[in-house]
């Protein structure tokens, strides 16, 4: 079963990097036709530079999650032992889909653990909820904390001082947890070096054509990157909905800070930089409730754009010294790439390519563009629901991801970057919920 | 009409639809933030938050 698995897994990756050199060079043949004169030629210039960059982008991130995927085949199927786990769980005004989250923990397949809800000075019944979740389940089970409302750091924090476990599983309040996820996380940390462990993140709510793209995009956008970073043992960000940390290790860096907007970006990077290993285990499933308006959607992602280029900036004395931590040093300017660089590129690319095609009439250009761009993405679309056992109708997504979704979301880390660098005003807001998990 | 131009107008079309949507989109929420009651906090405040040292104080509950 595993050499079959392997198998498969080696004919979609040599066909996804096939696939991707075969997209550059039909790039390469139509742009040589399209030269005529000098400004023809530094736009055709710069669409290969663009995509050539992408091309390796794509290639490189889909060889090293297939390599990562071969090595996590052969690891050992699940714990062999089965220290305390704590897990927290911080809910501001979850009232709604704190029952459902609870229960997911219950149905949990693993000895040993406790439930720490702390409650973030809800101004709904969260409180009242947990207490009666705690009464139904029991208090050796689950313990409530209440504090005034300090932010998500600050209740994790909290939950943090009060946990008695050696492992601690830091989540929110509205995501689920599937049952095999504890015994395939916990399993990491057999070894003495990883200090933390990511998990996976899905959209469960895949209801309408803004949540299916953001589905799709968490699977190809941000898992193919971290699965991509765990063959290195260097995930740069521990999602929020499923971490999973030493406890000594949360006390060495410090625990959460609370001075950026992307507080588990900044943790990671922090455990990163004290020399501790940080894994991703697929298979440690937590299902999260998407923004399912682009009211919300906006909010949420401006928010994150702005977190993550505040924890780069906070480590920006990294950025300038590339030794002695030669590693680290790559894989910050990986992240300073991946959250402004290349969305700075495409937000580029798509205004000159209209220009071009206003200006000089060649908007066979902006076609090819789109065109390739929307194979790339298809490719790893496909790729990663094949390695995460997805549903394969979201690749078809991957039209709609690049035409719609992509260009707004470099617009919103334009935007974002931009505030951040001239220190515009924001709040933490409150993203709408439904209840859908 | 062919297709290569069809197409070229749709994409651009939509692109162009999507980029000013999307600044659309960043001046009603910088809109929402004004009216917000206080919400806004710069970075630097939050940065001052921090000389509070609140890292694993634990919080009893008045009752």
């Amino acid at each position: 079963m595993l050499q079959r698995l392997q198998r498969i897994s080696t004919v979609i990756m040599f066909l996804s990097i096939g696939l991707l050199i075969a997209a550059f060079l039909f790039n390469l043949y139509f742009n040589r036709l399209a030269v005529s004169n000098f400004f023809v030629n530094f736009s055709s210039f710069i669409l290969l530079l663009f995509l050539g960059i992408v091309t390796v982008r794509y290639g490189v991130l889909i060889w090293f999650a297939y390599l990562q995927h071969i090595e996590h085949m052969q690891e050992p199927p699940e714990a062999q032992d089965y220290p305390l786990v704590t897990l927290i769980v911080p809910a501001y005004n979850e009232g709604m889909g704190l029952e459902a989250s609870i229960e997911s923990l219950i149905a949990l397949d693993y000895p040993r653990y406790e439930i720490v809800v702390v409650d973030d000075g809800s101004s709904d019944d969260t409180y009242a909820q947990a207490i009666r979740l705690a009464g139904v389940y029991g208090p050796h089970r689950i313990r409530v904390i209440t504090q005034p409302n300090g932010g998500k750091a600050s209740a994790l924090n909290n939950g943090i001082a009060n946990a008695r476990g050696e492992l601690i599983l830091c989540m929110d309040g509205d995501s689920r947890l599937e049952p095999q996820t504890l015994k395939q996380a916990v399993k990491h940390f057999s070894d003495p070096t990883v200090g933390a462990v990511a998990g996976d993140v899905k959209v469960v709510n895949r209801l309408n054509t803004l949540t299916k793209l953001q589905a799709l995009e968490y699977i190809e956008g941000l898992s193919l990157v971290r699965t991509a970073h765990a063959f290195f043992r260097r995930v740069m960000v521990i999602p929020g909905p499923i971490g999973v940390f030493r406890k000594q290790v949360l006390e060495e860096v410090g625990g959460y800070f609370q001075d950026t907007y992307a507080e588990d970006c900044e943790l990671t990077l922090r455990i990163l930089f004290a020399g501790w290993k940080v894994k991703h285990e697929s298979r440690a499933v937590a299902w999260t409730e998407a923004p399912e308006n682009l009211q919300s959607f906006f909010k949420q992602r401006y928010r994150w754009s702005r977190g993550t280029l505040q924890a780069v900036i906070k480590h920006k004395g990294r950025l300038i010294k590339p030794f002695p931590h030669f590693v680290d040093w790559i894989f910050l300017w990986l992240v300073v790439f991946e959250s402004m660089v290349w969305p700075g590129m495409d937000v580029f690319g798509i205004c000159f390519f209209v220009f071009v095609a206003y200006g000089v009439g060649l908007s066979t250009l902006i076609i090819l563009w789109w065109a390739q761009l929307t194979v790339l993405d298809i490719i790893a679309a496909i790729f990663c629901i094949a390695l995460e056992k997805e549903d394969i109708r979201l690749a078809l997504q991957a039209v709609l991801y690049r035409l719609f979704f992509i260009p707004y979301l470099d617009v919103i880390k334009f935007f974002a970057s931009l505030d951040e660098i001239f220190g515009v005003k924001m709040g933490w807001g409150k993203l709408e919920r439904f209840g859908r998990i | 009409m062919e297709l290569i131009p069809l197409l070229s107008t749709v994409i651009l079309v939509a692109t162009l639809v999507t980029i000013v949507f999307a600044a659309f989109s960043y001046l009603a929420y910088r809109a929402r933030e004004r009216k917000g009651p206080g919400a806004a906090t710069a970075s630097t405040d939050r940065a001052q938050i921090l000389l509070e040292p609140q890292f694993f104080k634990r919080y009893r509950h008045p009752d």
